[in-house]
């Protein structure tokens, strides 16, 4: 047998991953890297004009107002949308670590079933429970009277921030389900023995063990909420946008594939810096939590 | 006689099997990809659809309901090789796709209906594809959720229905067509949109994304009065919903909708015989049946009774159509759909 192929059949080095990477290269980074690119030429109708490498598109999307307000508010909305996603979900991850059996079947059946469905439904699912007089939500407060007309709730802010946070839920809960529920009880009975009461326990040695998982799920819930564009879409109505949405909107409704490969570098660009900041924000306060027994 | 069985039978034998049925479909079975409407209004171009394969076996027409941006995204990237054979287009990307060359010329002489086209119609295709109906753009209302009828376009602008008032983005033909008609009652024009968005501006309506998200607006009642396409608001009243349609003054906004081969079209002959049967009058007559509405181009077919809320009938309903000079705004389109978020997005 040939030795490539016995380190292949055998798992060793780097050849088992082989496959995967030239997947990677073929089909993610090359495409990337070509959407790029192509916001540093010039296109019409569908083909690049002239051979020179230009800053112009890039200097004329930065110094336009406009971007620089839906970029705010694409950050804005992933912000609040990814720490509610963090208030919910923790408690969801602590009942399922403190449970066992049924209860914890149920539980990671409802964290994953979700994702069973498309972005796309449960987002329509969103348009029904909010939507105008009829929506569900108005239909209930309105029979229970708590209300006299309807609630303009959807093509608002708080539309696709409930929506975001919703179908982002489950990567907020389950890094922390994974953490939480493998974590070291001794460190609480210690605790407990030396005299800390519950709730000490949970926010000094609880929390801080879940620390990296925390970061791991704001990580990355803010860089889907923050380039999601089928939420905003939707649940904002045609008034609203967004960086992401102007992505889609330059590339395929305006067909100005420059500025949507423009667009589209910052919208990458500042998405992975913000992770960045997430992730050694995270490393820090790990040190912190850092417990060793 | 024995049989023996090695890896490279084996495998010879996989192999032939797997290929067997893609070498028996590309000789047997040919293939036309049409994009058409979506949901209901795509049945007129079913029924044709299912006529034409039972005159040619083996042709399977695939028909792909999409809003035309998305359709004209993927020739484009396709970069001369287009999945798509035929498509309908309504005035501002057919003037787009001529400039862009995503659409052939028309071999008039392969399209022998063509004759029977209204001549005017025919005319504004400039060559390329056949002018396959028209429709309106007038105002639909929740009959429920309005004391008063809307009678014109600056009802719009009605106090009583403040608050209440959607209007589509600027990036459809609706909301192209909306606009150019509020500048136009507003004392602007074509040349002069800004009356336009002054107007549309002041009335803070809530914006549907496309005119499917605008009917899906008004039938959810969160809103009550949008301008929309006289085929969709045909379409929900059908189903029972308390939406009403009116051609208002000084009159509804006519588009026409063009049906044309896209360029580089493997089958080109089997477009030609598409676009023949788009202009037949059996095709003309049962698109404009109910519940479809579609305005027919040809001569000789006449509006049925049960159309005569969304399609003019008279030669006073004609008279009063609005058109639009689109070469004046087809081409600034992005600039259009640009200022709309400028005006409407922050």
């Amino acid at each position: 047998m040939h030795p490539v192929v016995r380190r292949v059949l055998h798992g060793g080095g780097f050849w088992p991953a082989l496959p995967a990477v030239a997947f990677l290269v073929v089909f993610l980074v090359l495409p990337m890297l070509t959407l790029l690119a192509f916001g540093f030429v010039t296109i019409e109708r569908g083909r690049i004009v002239g051979d020179t490498f230009t800053l112009q598109h890039l200097h004329s999307a930065l110094g336009d107002q406009l971007i620089w307000r839906l970029a705010w508010r694409s950050f804005y909305v992933a912000v609040i949308s990814t720490v509610l996603a963090l208030v919910l979900a923790y408690p969801v991850a602590y009942l399922f670590s403190q449970t066992s059996g049924i209860w914890r079947t149920l539980i990671l059946i409802a964290v994953i079933s979700p994702l069973l469905t498309s972005a796309l439904v449960r987002t329509y699912a969103w348009l029904v429970i909010l939507g105008g007089r009829r929506g569900l939500l108005n239909q209930t407060l309105l029979q229970l009277g708590l209300i006299d007309q309807p609630l303009r709730l959807l093509n608002t802010d708080w539309a696709v921030i409930i929506g975001m946070t919703q179908i982002h839920l489950p990567f907020m809960i389950l890094p922390l389900l994974a953490v939480l529920s493998g974590r070291d009880r001794r460190l609480e009975e210690a605790a407990r023995n030396l005299g800390a009461g519950r709730v000490r326990t949970f926010f000094t040695v609880v929390v801080p063990m879940s620390v990296p998982a925390i970061f791991a799920g704001l990580a990355l819930v803010f860089a889907v909420s923050y380039t999601n564009f089928i939420v905003p879409q939707l649940l904002g109505g045609g008034s609203y946008s967004t960086l992401a949405v102007q992505v889609y909107e330059q590339t395929v409704v305006v067909l100005d594939w420059t500025r949507g490969a423009v667009l589209a570098t910052i919208l990458l660009t500042s998405c992975f810096v913000f992770v960045y900041l997430i992730v050694a924000g995270g490393s820090r306060l790990s040190r912190w939590s850092e417990i060793r027994t | 006689m024995s049989l023996r069985l090695t890896r490279r039978s084996i495998l010879a034998g996989a192999g032939a099997t797997l290929a067997a049925p893609s070498i028996l479909n590309a000789q047997a079975a040919r293939e036309l990809v049409i994009v058409s409407f979506a949901g209901q209004l795509q049945e007129p171009h079913q029924w044709l659809a299912r006529r034409m394969e039972a005159r040619h076996p083996g042709l399977r027409i695939r028909l792909v309901p999409s809003e035309s941006q998305d359709i004209v995204a993927a020739i484009k990237a396709a970069q001369g090789f287009s999945p798509f054979d035929a498509m309908p287009n309504g005035e501002p990307p057919h003037l787009i796709a001529q400039r862009d060359g995503y659409i052939q010329k028309l071999d008039a002489a392969k399209v022998p209906n063509a004759a029977n086209v209204v001549p005017e119609l025919m005319a504004k295709s400039a060559g390329f594809g056949v002018p396959a109906s028209y429709s309106l753009i007038g105002i639909a209302y929740n009959e429920k959720l309005l004391k008063t009828a809307p009678k014109s376009w600056a009802d719009l602008w009605n106090p009583e229905y403040r608050g209440k008032v959607a209007i589509p983005r600027a990036s459809s033909n609706l909301g192209l067509g909306v606009l150019v008609i509020a500048a136009r009652i507003f004392g602007g024009s074509e040349d002069n949109l800004d009356p336009g968005w002054a107007k549309l501006q002041e009335l803070k309506p809530q914006v549907g994304r496309s005119p499917t998200a605008l009917l899906q607006m008004l039938e959810r009642e969160e809103i009550a009065i949008a301008p929309i396409w006289n085929n969709d608001a045909a379409g929900a009243a059908a189903k029972g919903l308390p939406i009403r349609f009116v051609q208002p003054d000084p009159g509804p906004v006519a588009i026409i909708s063009f049906m044309s081969a896209v360029t580089n079209t493997r089958q080109p002959d089997l477009v030609n015989e598409w676009m023949n049967d788009i202009l037949s009058a059996e095709y003309q007559q049962f698109a404009a049946n109910a519940p479809y509405f579609f305005g027919p181009t040809v001569r000789g077919v006449t509006v049925p009774d049960a159309a005569k809320a969304y399609t003019p009938s008279s030669p006073q309903e004609v008279a009063k159509l609005q058109t639009v000079d689109w070469g004046k705004i087809a081409p600034n389109r992005g600039k259009i759909v640009e200022q709309f978020d400028r005006v409407f997005a922050l």
